[in-house]
């Protein structure tokens, strides 16, 4: 969950050039190059595709976006629904839910946490870690530099899990979610701070800047016109290793949860027992459409030892649908480093 | 009451008529009621209109369909439920003379004026704001009340005016020529007159939009209060003797000849009962009751129902010939004459008995006027002595007495806590200060859930108490309010609410519940074992004096129901050991795992000895070497130079002030846990079991209700935890079956975490070097995008997911060769039992001897299936580890390895022919290697988080799924409650992982300084 060391220094260089002698070059080698392009506009693509699936979801669930369409005869544990023309990504059971509709559901869901999360996560982080690395040995700094320290010395999930179980008993079902992502930033936001602090000590150092703020330039400014736009490369580098860890806490814990519970058939009547892991879940509501809970709830239901008692489909939809967009959020952020790279020379 | 929750009145007609509060229809039992009451009155009262026109014969007698209209007209003012002010004679149409508002508690305060110099026989009322009076010569004076007695109007009616009756937007009076006037109550003048012919007796009732009196020629007339038209007209056969009493069961009309008649709203009459000799004056009616007092001092009580006679109390009884001309007043409970010779009268309302009489006087003047009841007091004139008398209702005793200076005419009316009367003289006085009311009864009965009354019960209302009596009635003097209410019987759970008193409570019913228990179940152990100790009795004091013992029974168990709120277990002096004390928080859920630890006789601490300070040795040899190796390596350098030996280097102070600062990380970071993983979690359930010292009894216990105490005892907490935790006093854990110190948990466990970790990170290793260094090499090559790719996926595809897609691939194959699933640590009891049961060396924690961990102990003792069982499920759990932490690595390592591999002093071996491999291999992997050692520390966190699921998944033991277990079941067993491991055993894992982790990342910056001699370079 930690930022890579800074590496695009090279790269950038390399791109000068390649910008310089482009014309020059066989249209094989152009292709190759402009492979920065293509990865952006894939990603880009991709995620307008999340976006227009989402846009769709909220106009077609509006006020009943929360609640899934349950089918009490499908949570029998017994029964297997496999892809069909009727369920194209077959059935979760045992939640009782067509697994299609329920991720084009959670989409809109998905996207506002990841979204929410990112968005707080990466505007603390660049505020705090500029201040903090322009301003040196102040009190912004210090805060920055002791809560990465503190938080690096312990796994980011136990922690966040810790903080939002400790105010969990305290909240309305609906207020869950966004305690979660409170808590979630509060543990994230220095892996942001972190590496834009770092540049931005590079950048308080650089002749433009020492130029600037020569000319009277007052540290809002600094931050916002030489840090900020520097900083980014190693922000946008951290975002999909966000994503993915996001994505393992909503849906590690639940799976934990249901794994070890066990689902049986006495005379006739399923009988449910729980595991010895407790749920913890923001979700104000169980089931609800969130890709990371649907993972989890398709792997209990789906997953055996036996290749042959595997349903395999109720936790690979919900697995690629997340590792696509991992894909696109990734490949969106490389294409902006890279591009970012060569427009700045840095 | 509504607002009480589960304090409820009796739904009996009393309670529900004489409190307000009541009447808006709040009460359970009145709400759903309320509507089908007003339709009902809806059409009744279209029924009266209807009725008479259309000329329907009358229902037979006693039939509820004539009933229902006048029961509806009543319902709309004639009860005392709609009582505001003293509108009217005796207070209200029913002409009761009880007001549930409070009269004055002392005369003082009061205004008199003299509107007229004519006595006032129109006797006051009022509709709040303005007072009506009317003289012996039929003038009516409209006066204000807030500026003393003012006239604002007055108007002449041409005659001796009956008592008046002031109604909607009009004041209706009768008068001796025979006429009945509806005055504009604005300014007085005439809205309608209407003659009847015969004089107007006594007093007007207006009920709706109907004006009802009775004549002397023997009539009773219904008459269209809008516009004084006639609706219906009964004659009676002889003169009314007085007013007409309309309440719900009709119209009650005495006649001179000593006969009562009731009539329905249409005027039919619907009985007439002769009740002796003459009477003189309204009789008042009250629910079932109508009171009838005569001329020859009889005070008869008649069912209004069919007119049978309830009760009678003869004048004779008392041997003096004392007329009533005054019409009663009733309470809820008494009835109350005034006699003529001044003698003021209180009866038992149910049988009639006389309960207490003031002495009286014949002087020549009859006290006609009739007393004004109240709930705190009986207003009455005595004119004998010309004084005006408060008396208490019970006793017959003066509250106050206010001489008179002349004779009064207008009988008193209670209004706004103020008594106002009218005199000879043309004089109207009103009594006491507004709003000095003196406190409403408020009584009632503690009942338990089964009806059976509670005697001795506390109750409190707002600053009052009492006890209730042997039948459980109380009563309370409360004034106008909202109090809290609290009832505390032994036996029961105490019930707590809120009362709004805005008028007297008779029938308050208070219901407890008996004592709801919940089960406390615990253990009482030896303190030093943690083994159970039978046959020891444990004595549970409770609250409100709960008190009960039990006897531990297998295993030391015990089980208890308690109430809630906090019990103080105690155990005595027992076989050798001390006696000790624990005090268990019920807070509405049962209490599992309360803990008595008992401790030999004379030793020092009830803890675990523990491993005291063994965790300092760790950071002591650390800092020793850091800072040894620091100091010589800067020395030696110095003395390359020619210098003399000087102070620490840089780096050894970096070290040394890394582990000056670790102690005080690791505070941090267990302030958090505490706060979010302890406080919070037991803030929220309520309920706290902690030990106390038997020596001192029950101290500080965490009550939320008290924040001061709360603080200490959390910041107590936390210190507490703080020292165990640093001087390895860990105490107990519960895990299943097994109850243990925890370090012995961790003697068992740990080995088992390590074994999995190190085989894992040397997995993981042995794959990422070469992996990271291939894909690095040839940047934007076939293996660089795969690896990236591969990379990619790993991290965005939840772990637990790549976990149990290992498990698919391998898991039946293992079982087919190897007879057990990947899942646990050892093999499963069932292959055991099929290799010929458990081993010697596999202790009851599943632990291996002699050192605990299973690979080493496997081979030391030879056995080669279980070591072969045992290292294959490490190794596939080792492999689940490495699929996850690869990708995290390998996406950390490849931007180092790929900026190394295009380092200058590559570049120029490869100028003089160096080979691809040896660049490759030795020159590059050479340089990384210090990267890869600062990569792991980084990636630490994440890797032991992996492992912690990897154990989960696998259901291996270690101390990983330990965590997650304790971490997951937080919310539902806060720490030192139930769950599958109690015991905070989480915190300590906490504690020690940050320490791991804190120090081998400083481990990891030393050796990667040692690697890398440019870093050392650097730094000089």
């Amino acid at each position: 969950m930690s930022g890579p060391a800074p590496a695009p220094a090279r790269e950038a260089s390399e791109d000068e050039d390649a910008q310089a002698w482009a014309r020059d070059l066989p249209w094989r080698e152009r292709l190759r190059r402009s492979e920065v392009a293509g990865e952006l506009w894939v990603g880009l693509g991709l995620l307008l595709a999340y976006a227009a699936v989402g846009f769709a979801a909220l106009v077609r669930f509006q006020d009943g976006l929360g609640s899934l369409d349950v089918h009490p005869e499908w949570i029998d544990p017994r029964i297997s629904l496999g892809p069909s023309w009727a369920h194209p990504f077959g059935v979760i059971t045992v939640a009782g839910v067509d697994e299609l509709s329920a991720l084009f559901q959670a989409t809109p869901w998905d996207l506002a946490i990841v979204g929410s999360v990112l968005a707080a996560g990466l505007s603390l982080g660049f505020l705090l870690g500029g201040v903090a690395g322009l301003e040196d040995e102040g009190i912004v700094d210090l805060l920055v530099t002791s809560w990465s320290d503190l938080i690096a010395g312990v796994p980011p999930f136990v922690l966040v899990t810790i903080l939002f179980l400790g105010v969990e008993p305290f909240l309305a079902p609906a207020h869950r979610l966004p305690a979660f992502v409170i808590g979630y930033v509060a543990v994230l936001w220095p892996y942001y701070a972190r590496p834009v602090r770092a540049r931005a000590r590079v950048v308080r150092e650089a002749a433009f800047v020492e130029a600037a703020r020569a000319a009277g330039a007052s540290r809002g400014l600094l931050l916002r016109r030489h840090v900020l736009g520097n900083s980014l490369a190693p922000a946008l580098a951290q975002i999909p290793v966000d994503v993915g860890n996001l994505f393992f806490l909503l849906s590690a814990f639940p799976f934990l949860a249901c794994f070890g519970a066990s689902a049986s058939t006495e005379r006739g009547v399923s009988v449910y027992s729980t595991g010895p892991y407790g749920l913890v879940t923001p979700l104000p509501s169980l089931p609800f459409p969130e890709w990371g809970y649907l993972l989890a709830r398709g792997a209990c239901s789906g997953w055996a030892v036996q290749w042959s008692a595997n349903s395999w489909w109720m936790y690979a939809f919900p697995a690629v649908v997340i590792v696509l967009f991992g894909f696109a959020v990734a490949l969106t952020c490389d294409g902006v480093q890279k591009m970012l790279a060569r427009h700045s020379g840095i | 009451m509504s607002a009480l929750g589960a304090v409820r009145t009796r739904p009996t007609n009393r309670a529900v008529f004489r409190n307000p509060r009541l009447r808006k229809g709040t009460g359970p039992e009145h709400g759903p009621l309320r509507p089908i009451l007003a339709a009902l009155g809806t059409l009744g009262v279209l029924a009266a209109l209807v009725a008479p026109s259309l000329a329907v014969p009358a229902a037979p007698l006693g039939t509820g369909a004539a009933i229902a209209p006048l029961e509806t007209v009543a319902a709309h003012r004639g009860s005392s439920s709609a009582f505001v002010h003293w509108t009217t004679f005796a207070g209200s149409e029913n002409r009761s003379g009880y007001s549930p508002f409070p009269g004055p508690a002392s005369p003082a305060g009061a205004w008199y004026t003299c509107p007229s110099i004519f006595a006032i026989r129109a006797g006051p009322v009022t509709d709040g704001s303005t007072v009506y009076v009317g003289d012996v010569l039929g003038r009516i004076y409209a006066l204000n009340r807030s500026a003393n007695g003012s006239v604002r109007w007055n108007q002449s009616v041409g005659g001796g005016p009956t008592q008046l009756d002031v109604a909607g937007s009009d004041v209706y009076v009768g008068t001796t020529a025979g006429e009945l006037l509806a005055l504009w109550s604005s300014n007085g003048s005439v809205d309608w007159r209407v003659p009847l012919g015969s004089r107007v007796i006594q007093s007007v009732s207006v009920v709706g939009d109907r004006v009802l009196v009775g004549t002397a020629g023997g009539s009773v007339v219904s008459l269209n209060a809008t516009t004084g038209s006639v609706v219906w007209t009964t004659g009676l056969g002889a003169g009314v003797g007085g007013g007409v009493a309309v309440d719900g069961a009709g119209l009650f009309v005495p006649t001179v000849n000593g006969t009562v008649d009731r009539l329905d709203g249409a005027g039919q009459i619907l009985w007439s009962a002769k009740v002796g000799a003459s009477i003189d004056t309204a009789v008042a009616v009250d629910g079932a009751d109508v009171l009838v007092a005569d001329l020859s001092g009889n005070l008869t009580d008649l069912w209004a129902s069919n007119g049978t006679q309830r009760w009678e109390w003869s004048g004779r009884s008392i041997g003096v010939d004392d007329p009533i001309e005054a019409t009663p007043a009733v309470d809820p409970q008494r009835v109350y004459v005034s006699a003529d010779s001044g003698s003021i009268r209180a009866y038992d309302r149910s049988n009639g008995t006389l309960l207490w009489q003031t002495p009286g006087e014949f002087t020549g003047v009859p006290n006609d006027l009739s007393p004004a009841a109240s709930p705190g007091g009986i207003f009455a004139v005595v004119n004998g002595v010309q004084e005006v008398v408060d008396l208490s209702p019970q006793t017959g005793n003066a509250t106050w007495v206010d001489p008179s200076p002349v004779l009064i005419y207008g009988a008193p009316a209670i209004d706004n806590a103020q008594l106002l009367i009218g005199t000879e003289f043309g004089c109207v006085g009103e009594l006491g200060a507004q709003g000095a009311a003196r406190p409403w009864p408020v009584s009632g009965v503690v009942d338990s859930s089964n009806g059976t009354p509670i005697a001795g019960a506390l109750v409190t209302i707002g600053t009052a108490q009492t006890s209730t009596d042997a039948n459980g009635t109380f009563s309370l003097p409360l004034k106008n309010g909202t109090y809290p209410v609290g009832v505390f019987a032994p036996g029961f759970d105490p019930l707590t609410g809120t009362i709004q008193v805005t008028g007297p409570i008779a029938d308050l019913t208070l219901v407890l519940r008996p004592l709801t228990l919940f089960e406390v179940s615990g253990l009482v152990v030896d303190g030093w074992s943690g083994v159970g100790l039978v046959g020891v009795t444990v004595d549970a004091a409770g609250p409100l004096g709960y008190d009960v013992s039990t006897t531990t029974g297998p295993g030391g168990a015990f089980r208890f129901g308690l109430p809630n709120g906090t019990t103080t277990l105690r155990v005595g002096a027992f076989g050798g050991y001390d006696a000790a004390a624990v005090e268990v928080g019920v807070g509405g859920a049962p209490v599992v795992g309360a803990r008595i630890g008992l401790v030999p006789a004379g030793s020092e601490t009830s803890q675990y000895p523990g491993w005291p300070y063994v965790l300092a040795l760790p950071v002591a040899a650390l800092t020793l070497a850091g800072v040894v190796a620091g100091v010589r390596e800067h020395n030696r350098r110095r003395s390359l130079v020619g210098l003399a030996p000087g102070v620490l280097s840089p780096f050894a102070r970096f070290v040394a002030m890394r582990l000056l600062l670790l102690p005080f990380q690791v505070m941090a970071l267990l302030a958090i846990v505490y706060l979010f993983g302890t406080l919070l979690p037991v803030a929220a359930t309520h309920a706290s079991a902690s030990v106390i010292d038997p020596a001192v009894g029950p101290s500080c216990t965490i009550d939320l209700g008290h924040l001061g105490c709360d603080l200490t005892a959390y910041a107590s907490g936390f210190g507490t935890m703080l020292q165990n935790l640093f001087t390895g006093q860990w105490g107990w854990a519960r895990f299943g079956v097994l109850q243990e110190p925890v370090t012995q948990f961790f003697q068992w466990w740990l080995p088992d975490s390590i074994q999995l970790g190190v085989i894992s990170l040397g997995f993981s290793m042995a794959v990422a070097y070469p992996l990271a260094l291939l894909a690095g090499w040839r940047r934007k090559g076939a293996f660089d995008v795969a690896s990236r790719l591969a990379s990619l996926a790993g991290l965005l595809v939840p772990s637990f997911l790549l976990a149990l897609l290992v498990i698919l691939a391998v898991g039946v194959r293992f079982q087919g060769a190897l007879g057990d699933l990947p899942f646990g640590t050892l093999p499963s009891d069932y292959w055991f039992v099929v290799h010929g049961g458990f081993p010697a060396w596999v202790g009851t924690g599943d632990e291996t001897d002699p050192t605990h961990f299973p690979l080493i102990d496997g081979l030391l003792h030879r056995d080669w299936a279980f070591e072969e069982v045992v290292a294959a499920k490490v190794l596939i759990q080792a492999a689940a580890i490495s699929v996850v932490y690869v990708t995290i690595f390998l996406r950390h390592a490849w931007s180092v390895v790929s900026h190394a591999a295009h380092e200058p002093h590559v570049q120029a071996a490869r100028a003089r022919g160096v080979s691809e491999s040896t660049l490759l291999w030795r020159h590059t992997g050479r340089r990384v290697l210090p990267y890869y050692v600062l990569t792991f520390a980084l990636t630490l966190p994440a890797f032991v988080g992996t492992q912690a699921l990897v154990e989960a998944l696998f259901s291996a033991q270690g101390i990983g799924s330990i965590l997650l277990l304790e971490i997951t079941n937080l919310s539902a067993n806060p720490p030192g409650f139930s769950g599958p491991i109690s015991g905070n055993i989480y915190q300590v894992i906490v504690f020690l992982l940050v320490l791991f982790i804190l120090l081998t990342t400083l481990l990891a910056d030393i050796v990667a300084r040692y690697l890398d001699p440019r870093l050392r370079a650097e730094e000089t």
